[in-house]
This record gives structure tokens, sequence and C-alpha cells, in this order.
């Protein structure tokens, strides 16, 4: 589609967006920092002729701490998350995985809801948000309500979200328990790749007992996902070499990577056991 | 059909700027093509190559990815403005010191990109230089004489 043809409305606020969404649902898509749609609108690829302009919107970003959760404006850039102390002390994987989207060209300008909403299976950011159990807020004009983000995502670029409806925050629930956090990204170059596999882990142990544990991955199906069974098998387990065993043919029956032009299914199957077999292992 | 032209204003090297296009024009367009401001160059056009780097309130941003739109009421400062009518910026001067260019297409967003570095820290070590410039991709001069450039520039800075 031609710029030509792309209506854009220009919102100066949140309510303005939420106006539009319930006069015309499905008629609008939102614009934020433009990193993807650009792209795609440059390819002859961008499908969509209306577009609602929400970049500058102060209601929709900003960082809040709360006494039990943070939360996080939709239209926070990467750059705003990476440059936070309380992310970087608490969600350290978070920052990573912000750090590791694009360069710093595109981390200036990409969101943190853009990134969801993109929902691309390789994005960076939603296996931390996974591991961490994040919540999202969803906005209408007559509802605001909360999703547990493992819930949003149900297949390819498919996400429980009305078209009346936008996304404005992601929460993230502060602990005062001591916890590991472990991200690792595989792609083809250290910075600025697109991920061939991800791993995002947050668990908690006592003594040699894992008590809690989330796995959030990426790439390695058509959305990101958390591996359930997985978890389960390994939670109020003593860690041992068997354990790794069993988690690991666990998750390689839980997850379906594919082939494409980053990589291959096998590749990704290993590089996804590898990831966290080492890092159980490490753990020992 | 076509959509309406609108009206966009903004600062542009410190000049007062009016232009009527598309909203989802890209700035790098606007800049090249009806401006007339060709330092920013384009390589891929999708972000990966950091040719085209421009800050935007003092933001380096990739000009590809940037709608007119969202460039309205903001501060854009492109390669133009680094050097004066009689002065080189120092970082022009190492770049040209070092060989740090070659054929020249990358060496804008390079440029943008160094000093939006030594900004925000004046005396970066090796792998910090080497983060920061991850996002502009060279083809021919290599990066060994480019990252000299900038550790040059970082000298001249911390000199003055």
């Amino acid at each position: 589609m031609h710029i030509s043809s792309i209506n854009v409305y220009d919102a100066k606020n949140i309510h303005d967006v939420l106006n539009l969404l319930d006069k015309e649902p499905g008629r609008w898509s939102i614009l934020a920092g433009g990193t993807d749609i650009m792209v795609q609108l440059d390819l002859g690829t961008w499908q969509a002729p209306n577009l609602i302009n929400i970049w500058g919107i102060s209601d929709l970003s900003g960082i809040r701490i709360n006494k039990n959760e943070i939360e996080i404006g939709a239209l926070s850039t990467f750059s705003e998350i990476i440059n936070h102390p309380i992310i970087k002390k608490e969600f350290p994987m978070l920052i990573e995985a912000a750090m590791l989207t694009g360069s710093i060209a595109i981390q200036n300008r990409g969101t943190i809801g853009g990134n969801i909403m993109n929902a691309s299976p390789a994005a960076d950011t939603p296996p931390a948000l996974l591991a961490y159990g994040a919540e999202i807020e969803l906005t209408s004009k007559n509802e605001v309500r909360r999703l547990f983000y493992k819930d949003f995502h149900i297949n390819y670029k498919l996400m429980r979200i009305n078209q009346d409806e936008i996304l404005t925050k992601i929460i993230l629930p502060r602990t005062s328990n001591k916890t590991i956090d472990f991200y690792q990204k595989v792609g083809t170059r250290a910075a600025h790749s697109i991920s061939k596999a991800c791993i995002a882990v947050r668990l908690t142990m006592d003594k040699k007992t894992i008590t809690d544990i989330k796995i959030g991955l990426g790439a390695v199906a058509p959305m990101p996902i958390r591996v359930y069974m997985t978890e389960d098998l390994l939670k109020g387990n003593k860690l041992s070499m068997d354990l790794i065993d069993q988690a690991i043919l666990q998750i390689a029956s839980e997850i379906h990577p594919i082939d494409d032009i980053r990589s291959n299914k096998a590749y990704r199957l290993r590089v996804a056991i590898n990831l966290l077999r080492n890092f159980l292992k490490g753990l020992l | 059909m076509n959509t309406q032209k609108i009206k966009i204003q903004f600062t542009l090297n410190n000049q007062e700027t009016i232009i009527t296009t598309y909203p989802m024009k890209r700035l790098i367009d606007v800049l090249r093509d009806d401006l007339h401001l060709t330092g920013t160059k384009e390589g891929c056009g999708e972000g990966e190559c950091g040719a085209c780097a421009v800050f935007i309130n003092g933001e380096l941003v990739n000009s590809c990815l940037v709608p007119i739109i969202q460039v309205d009421g903001t501060i854009v400062s492109t390669i133009e403005n680094f050097a004066s009518d009689f002065e080189l910026d120092r970082i022009q001067e190492s770049f040209i010191n070092n060989n740090g260019a070659q054929c020249g297409i990358c060496t804008p967003g390079m440029i943008l990109a160094s000093s939006a570095l030594l900004m925000k820290n004046a005396n970066p070590n090796e792998q910090e230089i080497r983060t920061n410039l991850a996002g502009n991709l060279c083809r021919c001069t290599g990066y060994n004489k480019i990252l000299d450039s900038v550790k040059e520039a970082s000298k001249l800075i911390r000199k003055k």
C-alpha cells in the first residue's frame, strides 16, 4: 500500500483513541514507534489503510513504581526501560531483552507495547515478561481490564484483544523472595539480530529444591510461550541430573519450532534444550 | 483514494521548517527529496544499517523508520549540522585522520551514533564503542579504523 493511501488520525490523548476505536471498531490500526510498520510500508506488505498515531501521548507512557508492582506504559521505549534503575535491579531480564532488541536507534523509538502487539514469535521481551508473570492492561471506552500476559497470545499473531481495545500497560509483580533469573538469546550475531531461539527463566530455590519456576520461550512456537508441563515437572523437586534429563525430554515435546529463513526446526530444538540444560546444570 | 497532505512544522538544523506532505512519508525522503539535504544516506531502508541516522529531540533514530507526522513539533539535527562554515566537528576530523571513511555511505550514521555515545560517555572503552555502533553497518572500511576514529574523537573532546 502506498503512503498516499494511508489515512492517519493524529490522536492527542487516550480519550481520542478510545472514542475512535469505540465508534469504528476494527477499522483502525495503532501506530506507535513505527519501527515495524514503517518497514512493512516500505516493503509494500502493509495493508491497513487507517492508522491512529499514538506517538507522544503522555497518558500511555511513563513507568510507575507501586508497592507490589511496576506499571510500564505501553508507549515506553526500550531505552526508557533500559535506563530505569528499579527495573534494572528487580527485572534484569527485561533490561537484557530490551538491550538485545534492534540497535540503539531502534531502542530509542520502539515501544514495549508495540513489541507485544506486533506479536512476532521471535520478539525479545515477551519471554522475559512471561518468566516474570507479567500482566497487561487492555482499555476500551467502557472498560479497563487486566489479563495475565501468558494468556494473551493464542496463536500466530492472534491475541485476546477486542477491536475496541488498546494495550495500555504492562504490569510486573514485585517480589521480595530471592530469585534466580536466566535469559539467553541465540541469534546470528551478538547485536541487532533476530532470535533463532530465546529463553527466559525465573525460579526460586530452597536449598536444592525448586520451589517456583516460570519458563518463557521465543522463536520455538507460533507465539511466545510458557512451557507449563516442564515447569510442573521441575517444581517442588530436588534438582538432580536425573530431573534435568526429564525436564529436557519434556521441553522437547512441549515446543514446536519451525524451519524458516533464520534457522531450522532441528537446530532450534537442540538450542532450546541446551539452554535449559546448561542453566539448570549450573544450579546443581 | 488519496489521503490528505498535512502541514508539518519542525526545527531542522536550527531552522524553522514547514512542509506539506503525506503523513506517512519517511523522514529520510523529506530530508533528501523535499529539502535536498542529501548528507543523510539510505542503506537498507529497514532499520538494520543505521546509515540514515539523525537526531530527533537529541535522540538517535533511523530516519527511514520515522513517519513525518511524528516529526511535527520536534527538533531534528542531521549530519549537515555538524560542521560550521569554517570548521569540522571533532568527530568528523577524527574520521578523516584515521581513514574511518571509505565509500562514505555509512559515515554520516557512524558519526551521529558516535556523537550520541560521546555525549553520554566522553570516555568509552572499546566494548562500549562496539556496542553503541552495533546498529551501524560498514561494508568497506572495516570497523577497526572506525573504532580508532571514535577513540581519537573521545580524546579530542576530553581535551577541550
